[in-house]
């Protein structure tokens, strides 16, 4: 029983970021319809980015400049990737066009920072705090803690600024939305800018207790589609429960049959709930009108 | 509803000229036998060993990268799972090889069969989803794969991998004898194996696409929902892509097995796919020659980018073009001229920054990064594609064969329906419920045979979504649907499938024209005419007798409708060059083609002219005269009042009034629901 507390423990710490990148994803989907197939790369950039600058800043005035990165880094991936492809309507551009830039971010980063991991400098002390006999890592509380954070400043930001109000608007309808006033492609942009931005601090909040490297992203991202995927694109709550079960489920798997396979079951749930419920455990059956 | 605003520009259009046909014909043919001389001399000219292995890897991608194009290019569904079922056929005969030592032949009928099938596994979550939701499931698949052979160590031997000893193609020693070419052409042996599988997979690639088969791939990628109430499956022609792809898939991948002799689980990953898809985009969609020249293009890229200096000339003439390219569009002013700036700047850059370093090749990824985006934003139909639009002689001929074919419009329709007083169709007690909203409310309608129904009302009255239930769109909450065709009793409609219900004899048109846009017109009714099709898959790649009758048949019976509904010279036009009003018409013959026994119309006249209309209520007229039963939603009301028998009158998803047009005109609930006064009111 211990042994399974203190699994679902470090699951949770692991799901709270697949929520954090699968958050991102729902941000550009609601107000594009389209996805950033390089958000794993995002991520990896972030972590390499705030790995950099530690040494000269310190782990705490790193963030600030981190988000700020993460968000021109969408913005440019939008620009870049997303949208020419929209503008031409073209489904099969803007997956290739991201899939693109994430493969060229990944090739940079590994010409830039080399091939091999690198560990990453934890802000807080590596003893472990016991509770009730789970070991729990200081830096895992952090991670919990700093991807709600996150997630509530962006609800925040939505709820109450007049920008997340046009996201909301242009969510809800794009073409109402534009013919409001509201320059809808500034706000696709914004999206992107907030997705990424997510997933670079994300990035820095898991490269403590990962190893940090040119290919951290890229698992890490299709995870996080699958708890998009099992939350429902569409249902902020969703992508926290689908984080939690996905990271819980990936521990035990870890633990129980071999850590090998701990990527599996994430995948496997991805599949099955395609298969069963495309809209996700959360999402909203929508009615195509013919 | 609403009347696209473009639709009377576009009726003014005069029709496009037909395509010159048989010429394209012509030039495949002649492509096809250069491709045979070209691989059959190849290694006698070019001794080095280095470079036949170098086409022979070429080749093997290609049948992958064909194999590919019928899940991306023709049913339009990005699959990033490619490389992971490319590995599955290579582990497929590696694996047999390790345990049992079972040879090349075994190891290649394995590979297809192993890798076809694990196609349809992943067929399975992909049938539901398309668009991003694919992409990632293929990608998670892909995954799955990698990780269970790097893992299943007992069976897969592991990241280690499994070395494999050199093919063996023709064992002559069986038969106690040496083989008759000697040393030096047993080396060869391996290569033309390849070369026969690469031009037996364009040869079958061929067949399929140009089958019922192929038809129904391109139709579901323009329009799903049309394709499904056209009677075509959309559920099982995924599959079957997804199968036929998969089983060249494997094939590619034993093949790639046996050619290095060696596999491990780390060369089938994420980078292979995104090159595959590459390949497919970067030669052109839709082609055979396309596969070719993007396999031979992510082969031969590693060799060019290892050599700088040729890297740096091919900088160099990029940079040039480039500023080429970008003076011209500034020169004439053209509009683009500000998009072209960003592109135009890294091509330049580019130039310096080959000089600067002293290998690209750990830049390899980014190159073709790079290349993706050029293709995806400035050559989005391929290199085949780009020359088909300059070079028009290279376009595909489509059906020219069948050009002289005509026919009046007699016997054409098989009188499916029947006379008499019963009801053809009974709905009894619809009710449909969206969240709150209920868009029908115990809707009853009987529809007599032989006659044209009118279903009228006011915006958002609940006629669309009369329509979507009857024929399998929308699941009816509550009540039933029925149809009676021939002398049995009547059928259950309501939970079928729209594909069960449109092969029963229920065809229909759409309130926003849903064509299969990139498919002539004569394709377009060819789909519909699906259901006419008894041959096989196995039949479309064998070419049989009976798939050749039946494709001459439908040919004609196809042109025949086309005449019918005054579309005949217009067969070979792809429909999204059609004019409007034509467009319209097109897709009243493609619901004919299904032979229906009641067809429905969803607003016909949105958005024609005067004189289409004339035209289209004529055909109407002409349909109900050889004996099918129409039901007719419009807004024209001058169409509805010359047309219709009888007219039921929906508001707010209640029947409000039936009968004769005249006498539902008068009727002061129709005239409240459309003008929205009190009854007392209109009738001063």
């Amino acid at each position: 029983m211990q042994i399974f507390l203190q699994l679902v423990a470090s699951g949770v710490a692991v799901g709270m970021i697949y929520a954090a990148i699968a958050f991102g994803y729902q941000l550009t989907f609601a107000t594009s319809k389209t996805l950033n197939f390089g958000q794993g790369e995002a991520l990896m950039l972030g972590a390499l980015f705030g790995l950099t600058l530690v040494p000269f800043t310190g782990y705490w005035l790193m963030l600030p400049l981190v988000l700020v990165f993460g968000f021109a880094l969408g913005a440019v991936v939008e620009r870049l990737g997303v949208r020419p492809a929209v503008k031409i309507k073209s489904e099969y551009g803007w997956i290739m066009a991201t899939i693109a830039l994430g493969i060229i971010f990944k090739n940079v980063a590994e010409n830039i920072w080399g091939r091999d991991d690198l560990k990453f400098p934890s802000p807080l002390p590596e003893e472990a705090i016991t509770f009730g006999g789970v070991r729990v890592l200081p830096m895992e509380l952090m991670i919990v803690a700093g991807a709600l954070l996150m997630m509530l400043a962006v609800e925040l930001f939505n709820r109450r600024s007049i920008w997340g109000k046009a996201v909301v608007a242009t969510s809800n309808d794009i073409d109402a939305a534009g013919l409001m006033g509201i320059n809808t492609q500034k706000v696709i942009t914004l999206s992107y800018s907030i997705s990424a931005m997510t997933a670079a601090f994300a990035g820095v909040l898991v490269a403590p207790v990962t190893l940090t490297g040119a290919t951290m992203g890229s698992v890490l991202a299709l995870k996080a589609f699958a708890v998009a995927i099992i939350g429902g694109l569409e249902s902020g709550l969703g992508v926290i429960v689908g984080g939690l079960i996905l990271g819980v489920a990936e521990t035990l798997t870890g633990f129980y049959i071999s850590t090998g396979y701990k990527d599996v079951p994430g995948l496997i749930l991805l599949l099955a709930v395609l298969a069963v419920r495309p809209v996700g455990l959360f999402g909203k059956a929508v009615i195509k009108k013919v | 509803m609403a009347q696209p605003a473009s639709a009377p520009a576009l009726a003014r259009q005069t029709a496009p000229p037909v395509p010159q046909a048989g010429l394209g014909r012509f030039v495949g043919l002649l492509g096809a036998v250069c491709l045979v001389v070209f691989l059959a001399a190849f290694p006698h000219v070019v001794t080095s060993q280095y470079y036949i292995h170098l086409l022979v890897v070429i080749a093997i991608y290609a049948i992958l990268i064909l194999g590919l194009d019928i899940v991306v290019g023709y049913t339009g569904q990005v699959s990033l799972g490619h490389a992971g079922l490319f590995g599955i056929g290579a582990y497929a005969a590696a694996v047999l090889f390790l345990k049992f030592k079972l040879g090349l032949w075994v190891g290649l009928v394995a590979g297809i069969g192993v890798t076809a099938a694990f196609g349809l596994l992943l067929a399975i979550p992909a049938l539901r989803v398309s668009g991003p939701y694919l992409a990632m499931v293929t990608l998670a698949f892909g995954t799955i794969i990698q990780i269970f052979i790097n893992e299943m160590t007992d069976l897969t031997n592991g990241p280690l991998g499994i070395t494999l000893p050199p093919a063996r193609v023709l064992d002559f020693s069986l038969i106690g004898m040496q083989a008759p070419w000697g040393a030096a052409g047993r080396k060869l042996e391996f290569y033309y194996l390849v070369c026969a599988c690469l031009l037996a997979t364009i040869v079958v690639v061929n067949r399929v696409v140009r089958s019922p088969f192929g038809r129904a791939f391109e139709a579901l990628r323009d329009s799903p929902i049309a394709c499904d109430c056209m009677g075509v499956s959309v559920y099982r022609y995924k599959v079957y892509a997804f199968v036929i792809s998969a089983a060249l898939a494997g094939l590619a991948g034993a093949l790639f097995a046996w050619s290095e002799r060696y596999v491990a689980p780390n060369s089938y990953g994420f980078e292979l796919t995104v090159l595959f898809l590459l390949a497919v985009t970067m030669g052109g969609r839709k082609s055979r020659a396309g596969p070719l020249i993007g396999a031979a293009i992510i082969v031969m890229m590693p060799n060019i980018l290892a050599d700088i200096s040729l890297v740096r000339i091919m900088a160099g003439i990029i940079a040039a073009l480039a500023v080429v390219v970008v003076g011209l569009a500034f020169l004439r002013r053209k509009d683009n001229r500000m998009s072209l700036l960003i592109p135009g700047a890294l091509c330049l850059a580019f130039f310096p920054a080959t000089l600067a370093m002293e290998s690209v090749t750990d830049f390899r990824l980014t190159v073709f990064g790079l290349m993706i985006l050029f293709v995806v934003y400035y050559l989005p139909d391929g290199i085949v594609g780009f020359l088909r639009e300059k070079l028009p002689f290279l376009r595909p001929s489509h059906t020219g064969a069948t050009q002289e074919l005509a026919a009046s419009g007699d016997a054409l329709i098989r009188q499916g329906g029947r006379s008499g007083a019963d009801p053809l169709l009974k709905v009894e007690r619809a009710v449909m419920q969206f969240g709150g909203l209920k868009a029908l409310n115990e809707v009853d309608l009987a529809v007599r045979p032989g006659t044209i129904h009118g279903l009228i009302g006011p915006n958002g009255s609940g006629k669309s979504t009369m329509m979507n239930v009857l024929t399998g769109i929308y699941k009816p909450t509550a009540g039933g649907v029925s149809l009676a065709t021939g002398t049995d009793a009547a059928r259950r409609l309501d939970g079928r499938t729209p594909s069960e219900i449109a092969l029963s004899g229920v065809a229909r048109t759409f309130q926003n024209v849903q064509l299969f846009r990139e498919m002539t017109a004569l394709e377009n009714v060819l789909v519909g005419l699906h259901h006419s099709f008894q041959g096989t898959l196995f039949d479309a790649i064998l070419g049989t007798p009976r798939r050749r009758r039946e494709e001459r048949e439908a040919r004609a019976r196809a042109m025949a409708i086309l005449d019918f509904v005054g579309l005949g010279s217009l067969a070979q036009v792809e429909a999204r060059n059609l004019p409007y009003g034509k467009q319209r018409l097109l897709e009243i013959g493609r619901a004919l083609a299904l032979d229906p026994v009641l067809l429905l119309l969803d607003e016909p006249a949105a958005g024609l002219t005067a004189p289409d209309i004339a035209e289209l209520t004529a055909i109407i007229r002409k349909i109900r005269d050889a004996g099918i039963t129409v039901i007719l939603i419009e807004h024209h009301m001058d169409v509805v009042m010359g047309l219709c028998d009888r007219v039921s009158v929906l508001d707010f998803g209640h029947k409000i009034a039936e009968g004769g047009a005249r006498e539902v005109q008068s009727d002061p609930k129709v005239i409240e629901a459309y003008l929205g006064s009190p009854v007392a009111d209109a009738a001063e």
